[in-house]
């Protein structure tokens, strides 16, 4: 007998939700969960052959997505950046040039983190290899631990909204907005919120000295000499976003180029050894296999819910209740925190995607600014407890930091990201207004 | 037991390998080529956003047992950690028998993947490549991926029987 006859479409829809939680709390790997639930809700819905088919054409889909060609490529990207002394370079640079100014060697690590996760798009690359270098040096200058930690560990949450972004390409093939659009809406948000971040470093320490020492001066042609240094992370940065702006390469495209010019200055640099590049390889191999499978079961589980009303039926009912849309976004806001206590940001993504993004999109929010405000809550996610990736990430560079320290740390940049979260709100233009500038 | 384990880690590696060397080098060549092609003797290959694709297969494919193998899987451990071990020893049976049942579907859906490919004589639209080859690989991967979910049974009834003896 078809379960149409016992329970309602959206009935089933429900208790998929239900059996999709009760998975994940056992530890079933989200993507299998996804896959299971979708696989049963199909089988009761349409029957076992439709069910199978639905499932074999999700595989090819997802599994030729052109867009998704640009994740291993990346990945790999961000990994060869990461074993090609990137960071010190930028490290050397920014110095250079701000360590004078108060809590510089923050500031230095902000603007570093930044610019190293304008290449890597890892927000936990960036904490390792940025944490590893500037603690020791702010340990050192006797900066406060909590401003040291929170500050590496809050500026490595700007690698996944500045292009080239992981999650940003994995929210564009999901919802199919167009990843150009994506990477240059996630710029000025990026740029604005490293400004801020620093900004809040420079107000800290001239109210409280004893926060960060003063650093050392450098002169002007000590400052030029560090140029060079610079070069070599923001050429890789400007000329991947150059492609995509100009038209030259598609986003996907763009990721070929980023790993080609990492791999030519790697190189000329002799940075990259024989061990290096297949260890970025097999990274990135297994990153991608890992989204895969999160993928494959997120759009097989989100297609049974779309064919169950069950979506639909939220979107009327929230009709209904006529809430605001500030009112939503704050209830959304929340939401995210909350689950960033417990997933990670892939996971994020797909869980919440299938369910937020019609409701988004029927109260008329552009699908490129939702893709920046969700990398946003997630960035959040990564530095609030009790998961918050990239402490736990500083804690293991910081030997002697304790994880409270570096969370208090982070408090004042979550308060500061939050701040950026009601300014995208308020002012959506500051997602997009570039990507409206590109297609003129 | 022992030359299962074996015979999938070579099976592992040897994928591991072919990723590495081969699928996604070819990838970046590709599309590099693609854009060099165009953009300089505009001349596009017009097989390479199909082939990229064709490749993303393998890739993802290839790479998945090695993923399982490492418990590389996203999951949330929030409950689980505080579960008694008896409790956590029925939950990853569960788990296990969830990748098995993974397995089975990708092999079984690669399998009829490819009887459908080869009797309708599925290929690319602008290259001749056929569409069975791909289907095999994702045949051959559910088949890995049951197999390691039965071995990942095998190992935790194992460790039990040993703790129980001690």
């Amino acid at each position: 007998m078809n379960s149409q006859a016992w329970f309602s479409a959206e009935m089933l829809g429900g208790l998929a939700i239900l059996g999709l939680l009760m998975m994940l709390l056992i530890r079933v790997p989200i993507g299998i969960a996804l896959v299971t639930v979708g696989m049963i809700g199909n089988i009761g819905f349409q029957g076992l052959e439709p069910a199978l088919i639905q499932f074999q054409l999700v595989i090819w889909e997802v599994a030729t997505n052109f867009v998704l060609v640009s994740l291993p490529l990346f990945i790999w990207m961000g990994n060869l950046a990461q074993v090609s002394g990137f960071g010190q370079d930028l490290y050397y640079g920014f110095y250079r040039f701000f360590g004078r100014m108060p809590g510089g060697l923050a500031v230095t690590s902000v603007l570093s983190s930044a610019s190293f996760g304008a290449v890597t798009g890892s927000s936990v690359a960036t904490v390792s290899a940025m944490g590893k270098m500037m603690l020791p040096e702010m340990q050192r200058y006797r900066y406060d631990m909590g401003l040291a930690s929170g500050s590496v560990a809050s500026a490595g949450v700007l690698a996944i909204l500045i292009p080239p972004s992981v999650p940003l390409v994995f929210y564009a093939a999901w919802t199919e907005t167009s990843l150009g659009d994506l990477f240059i809406a996630g710029i000025l948000p990026g740029i604005l919120l490293a400004g801020l971040f620093v900004l809040s470093i420079i107000i800290r320490c001239l109210l409280d000295k004893t926060l960060a020492p003063a650093g050392e001066t450098f002169t002007w042609s000590e400052r030029l000499r560090a140029l060079p240094y610079l070069l070599p992370a923001l050429s890789v940065m400007l000329i991947v976003l150059a492609c995509i702006y100009t038209g030259v390469a598609s986003p996907v495209e763009s990721a070929a180029i980023g790993v080609l010019c990492i791999f030519i200055i790697g190189l000329v640099r002799r940075q990259l050894s024989a061990h290096a590049i297949r260890k970025s390889l097999h990274q990135s191999a297994s990153l991608s296999a890992n989204i895969f499978v999160l993928f494959l079961g997120g759009v097989f589980f989100s297609r049974f819910m779309a064919q169950t009303g069950f979506i639909e039926q939220q979107i009327t009912l929230l009709s209904a209740w006529s809430v605001s849309p500030y009112v939503f976004l704050f209830l959304l806001v929340i939401l995210y925190l909350l689950l960033g206590a417990v997933l990670d940001t892939f996971g994020m993504i797909i869980l919440t995607l299938p369910f937020v993004f019609p409701l988004i999109v029927s109260m008329g929010y552009d699908p490129v600014w939702f893709g920046i405000f969700i990398v946003m809550m997630i960035e959040l996610s990564l530095i609030t407890p009790p998961i918050g990736i990239n402490v736990f990430v500083m804690q293991r560079v910081a030997s002697g930091v304790s994880l409270m320290t570096i969370f208090k740390g982070c408090f004042p940049f979550v308060l500061v990201s939050l701040f950026m979260v009601a300014l995208l709100v308020c002012f959506p233009e500051i997602a997009l207004w570039l990507p409206a500038k590109m297609k003129h | 037991m022992r030359i299962l384990h074996t015979g999938l880690n070579l099976v592992i590696c040897c994928f591991n390998a072919l990723n590495l060397y081969l699928i996604l080098p070819m990838l970046a060549v590709i599309i590099l080529a693609d854009i060099f092609l165009r953009s300089v003797l505009h001349a596009p290959l017009v097989w390479a956003h199909e082939v990229s694709g064709l490749l993303l297969i393998c890739l993802f494919f290839l790479a998945l047992p090695s993923c399982i193998q490492k418990r590389q899987l996203l999951n949330v451990d929030i409950v689980y950690r505080v579960m008694s071990r008896q409790l956590q020893r029925y939950v990853n049976l569960f788990n296990h028998l969830l990748l098995f049942g993974f397995g089975v579907l990708l092999m079984v859906q690669g399998y009829l993947g490819v009887l459908d490919s080869l009797a309708y004589e599925a290929r690319a639209y602008s290259i001749n490549i056929p569409y069975w080859p791909f289907y095999a690989v994702m045949s051959i991967v559910g088949l890995i991926c049951s197999m390691q979910s039965v071995l990942m049974v095998w190992t935790s009834f194992c460790r039990h029987k040993n703790e129980a003896g001690q």
